[in-house]
């Protein structure tokens, strides 16, 4: 087995004394898509942004491609369920914006922007403003700018709950499909959802997550073949344990 | 007939639709469609009609039934939808009407694009319009907006097409 992209080892939280995360363990390798689901208070977007290095665990351990965690993980990439998308700045110019700080040269910043863009299916929305695009193409917007840092694992935070249930799904399968993009270089991710169903549908594995403080209840891996159908029959069984699970 | 007006669909629901139109091709109730979706007659009505407009979809006396085209489109990837949307798209009246006006010239000022609409349709209605097809044109590539100046550009050449 190769070495895990991201490990939690036994991470632990707490916010102003009380527990949101108790000894949380589990792996992210390398080439899956790997869901944390759980109800609300399950600590979900906490672990996500622990990840990610936003915020530091109170114990235990995070470890990217084997080495301990401190500070941003550059090797993380996060989308956000609000898209969180600068208003004054065009498409091009939000999505480029990520490797400003890395220094790179402003033509080779939109053109890889204008790539990512295109990637998913916005190349004509460049020069648009996030106030004339819908939630669905906003958040496409949010995603090209995190793919535009090549991150190793992509990192979504409830990427299409803020959707209505035709622009979610058309998301999701377009997410999918990104993997096995010759364009894009990430091959990895976590999805942090609310819906279990969301999580089987897209997830190879899936850690269910209970609440109070937030911790492991189990990973159930979704051995079902690609693609898949949404709560159709072979991911019914998983759908009901995970909810076993869970509650 | 046919309305010369754009549909007022966003495209990802558009082709949120046409999936879930293809997992129960039809002919069937539009009513149950809209049910199964938690989808409004409001909500349905402008995807449905844009469904139909661009040949995606046949929809008569309240049954639907996907097109052979829209069964294409429900399976395709991002950029063969682009292709397909683009050819339909071209020659629609207001569509058209922006492609000519590129075609002579450099940039088309919304505002005389919106004088055209004014005989029409209504001041707000023919804003809602110009929304919508900067909306299809930029995602079919077809031409670009500045809402900078508020004018029409013929669209760069940056997509895989």
């Amino acid at each position: 087995m190769p070495e895990p992209l991201l490990s939690l080892v036994g991470v632990g939280k707490r916010f102003n004394g009380a527990e949101v995360l108790h000894e949380v363990s589990f792996d992210v390798v390398s080439g899956e898509i790997l869901a944390l689901v759980g109800p609300s208070g399950c600590g979900k977007s906490t672990l996500l942004r622990i990840m990610a290095g936003l915020i530091p665990a109170t114990s235990g351990q995070v470890l990217s491609e084997g080495r301990p965690l401190t500070g941003l993980n550059p090797a993380t990439a996060l989308v956000f369920q609000s898209f969180a998308l600068l208003p004054w700045l065009k498409a091009a110019e939000n999505v480029a914006l990520s490797l400003e700080a890395r220094g790179v040269p402003a033509v080779e910043r939109l053109r890889k922007a204008e790539r990512l863009l295109d990637v998913m299916g916005l190349a004509g929305h460049a020069r648009a403003y996030p106030r004339e695009l819908s939630g669905g193409m906003r958040q496409r917007v949010g995603i090209a700018r995190a793919l535009c840092q090549d991150p190793r694992v992509l990192l979504l935070d409830e990427p299409f709950s803020a959707l209505d249930v035709l622009t979610a799904q058309t998301l999701r399968d377009q997410v999918l499909d990104l993997f096995h993009d010759p364009a894009v270089s990430t091959r990895t991710a976590v999805l942090v959802t609310h819906s279990v169903e969301e999580a089987v549908y897209m997830a190879d594995r899936v850690v269910a997550l209970r609440a109070n403080p937030g911790r492991v209840a189990e990973v159930v891996p979704i051995d079902v073949p690609r693609p898949r159908r949404w709560n159709g029959p072979a991911l019914v069984p998983f759908v009901d344990r995970l909810y076993a699970l869970m509650t | 007939m046919r309305s010369p007006l754009l549909p007022h669909a966003p495209l990802g629901r558009l082709f949120g639709l046409i999936e879930a139109m293809a997992e129960t091709p039809g002919p069937d109730d539009l009513y149950r469609l809209a049910a199964r979706l938690h989808l409004t007659l409001d909500e349905l009505h402008p995807l449905v009609e844009a469904a139909r407009l661009l040949g995606w979809a046949r929809v008569e006396r309240g049954d639907y039934d996907l097109t052979r085209e829209g069964h294409r489109v429900a399976g395709a990837d991002v950029k063969e939808r682009k292709a397909l949307f683009r050819e339909r798209i071209r020659g629609l009246p207001l569509i058209a009407t922006i492609l000519g006006g590129l075609a002579t010239g450099d940039s088309v000022p919304r505002e005389t694009v919106l004088e055209g609409l004014h005989s029409h349709v209504p001041p707000v209605e023919a804003e809602r319009q110009i929304d919508t097809a900067v909306n299809w044109g930029r995602f079919a590539d077809l031409f670009d907006y500045d809402a900078d100046d508020a004018c029409f550009r013929p669209a760069r050449q940056t997509g895989r097409r």
